[in-house]
């Protein structure tokens, strides 16, 4: 069961980074929620309420249904529906991610810890790079809200990769930094992104004190 | 032989039945499962009419074409049954008998000096040899889970506790894309559409016609059935009883032509420039299977 969320989970991220739709942004990465909460119920080894709960409230109920239930209310307010045209095109961007699996193998190997479950760090590293290739090549801040979800997913699946060694408070404090970040965009697009005159990351270059 | 005989029962019945699924969905009446066939047997009829530009590889590129899809099915196990042709490394064989149809479809269309046909052997080659390296990475992956390196000995799938579905799926998934892009299927093409610019197999046919025509056609019915055997294979545990098999295998057929039938129903086309993108991302998904087949086995 756990081999087919690994593959899911690689394949949506394969999906993620080729899409031009925003609402398949907001589907996958909602699906992806699900994913890793069934990833953390397999692998849970301390089974007690708060930690289930809380699993339950990062994967669950922020990533499948708040943050896309955000994400859409930000779509049908700035009215875009579809990355920027000058952005890299979808078939790059696969090329570019058989590249990215191949580092993050690279990456998992050269790094690797015995006690550390490799196939969890594989599939982080693939999700960080994931996120930080959305950052770097769509031009619409949308892109890059998303972008940062797919980190702190990649930082999610770390913390399941060293289990124990990584405290759930932890994971949450990344996962408040990470908050911080789509809530700032989020005002950007949705408050003063109008004033300013576009969408694209380039004109957050133009705020000033 | 049983095998083949399988092989040749579905690839009769397979198009008629993506036909039928696709008149039902759209709430017409449409032709018979059996009319692809009836219209192969009125090609196979008709007599042969040849460009005048046309040279001698399209007078035998047809026969190829037909002789490479038929000797590569040849290969392919079915439910438990041994095929015909079987040995070790022979899944390359398989591969390239199929691109050896391709080719000959490609120089063929060279051949007639025909532009339009032309573009379209241009796509055809692009997306043969995008989709190859899938074929080959998911072929590889499989060698390295089963430790087997022919068709049979990859597809013979072990039943009871051993049973795995979800490899069984994903290597469907796969086949199943690479099904829809070998035979220029929708979303990457659609073999109703009669606009030659978006055309990719359609406009490679366009000048051949009658027996030669009814060649390719059957070659392209015989190449659904393959994959869609491959895709029973690796779905259907080897130690079920014979009727059982039978039956699962009648059954895998029928949900894959179904689902065909009713992805070209809903879906449309994708837009040119974005077949390579599918295209990759099968084969993505491919390299993503072979990864995690490295882990599953402690070699990586």
């Amino acid at each position: 069961m756990l081999i087919l969320l690994y593959i899911l989970f690689g394949i949506s991220l394969v999906y993620i980074a080729s899409t031009e739709k925003f609402r398949h942004y907001i589907q996958i990465y909602a699906m992806q929620g699900i994913l890793l909460f069934g990833m953390a119920l397999i692998e849970l080894k301390d089974f007690y309420f708060l930690n289930l709960l809380l699993i339950l409230a990062e994967t669950i109920i922020f990533k499948s249904v708040i943050v896309p239930y955000l994400l859409r209310k930000i779509m049908q307010r700035t009215g875009i529906y579809s990355v920027h045209k000058r952005s890299l095109k979808g078939n790059y961007t696969v090329l570019l991610m058989m590249v990215i699996l191949g580092i993050s193998l690279l990456l998992a190997k050269v790094l690797s810890i015995p006690s550390v479950n490799k196939i969890y760090t594989v599939i982080a590293w693939f999700t960080l790079f994931t996120g930080l290739l959305l950052v770097s090549v769509r031009k619409y801040l949308f892109g890059h809200l998303v972008g940062f979800l797919i980190i702190e997913n990649a930082v999610f699946l770390f913390s399941m990769a060293i289990g124990s060694r990584f405290p759930m408070l932890v994971n949450t404090g990344i996962l408040l930094d990470i908050f911080i970040a789509v809530l700032v965009m989020s005002m950007f697009l949705t408050k003063i992104g109008h004033k300013m005159g576009g969408f694209e990351a380039d004109t957050l270059s133009q705020l000033k004190d | 032989m049983v095998a083949l005989i399988l092989i040749l029962t579905t690839s009769l019945f397979f198009p008629g039945l993506i036909v039928r699924v696709k008149s039902i969905a759209s709430g017409r009446k449409g032709p018979g499962i059996l009319q692809p066939i009836k219209n192969i047997y009125v090609l196979l009829r008709k007599g042969i009419v040849y460009s005048t530009l046309s040279g001698t590889v399209s007078r035998f590129a047809p026969v190829i074409v037909f002789g490479s899809v038929a000797v590569a099915s040849l290969m392919i196990p079915v439910a438990g049954f041994e095929p015909l042709i079987s040995f070790n490394g022979d899944f390359i064989l398989f591969a390239y008998l199929l691109a050896l149809a391709r080719f000959m479809m490609i120089i063929a269309s060279f051949d007639t000096g025909s532009s339009f046909e032309g573009m379209g052997a241009s796509r055809e080659a692009l997306y043969g040899m995008l989709i190859e390296p899938a074929l080959f990475i998911l072929l590889a992956g499989l060698v390295v889970f089963t430790g087997e390196y022919s068709l049979t000995g990859i597809f013979n799938l072990p039943g009871g506790e051993n049973y795995n579905l979800i490899y069984g799926l994903i290597i469907s998934y796969i086949l199943g894309n690479i099904t829809i892009i070998e035979n220029s299927r929708v979303p990457l093409d659609d073999p109703k559409t009669h606009l030659e610019l978006t055309m990719i197999h359609e406009v490679m046919v366009l000048d051949t016609s009658g027996f030669n025509l009814a060649l390719i056609q059957f070659s392209s019915f015989i190449k659904f059935a393959v994959f869609g055997s491959l895709i029973a294979s690796a779905l259907i545990p080897r130690d079920l009883s014979l009727a059982w098999r039978l039956i699962s295998f009648v059954t895998v057929q029928m949900v894959f032509a179904a689902t065909i039938g009713f992805l070209e129903s809903f879906r449309t086309r994708f837009k040119m420039n974005r077949n390579q993108q599918f295209i990759l991302t099968v084969t993505m998904i491919s390299v993503l299977m072979f990864v995690i087949i490295l882990f599953t086995k402690n070699i990586f």
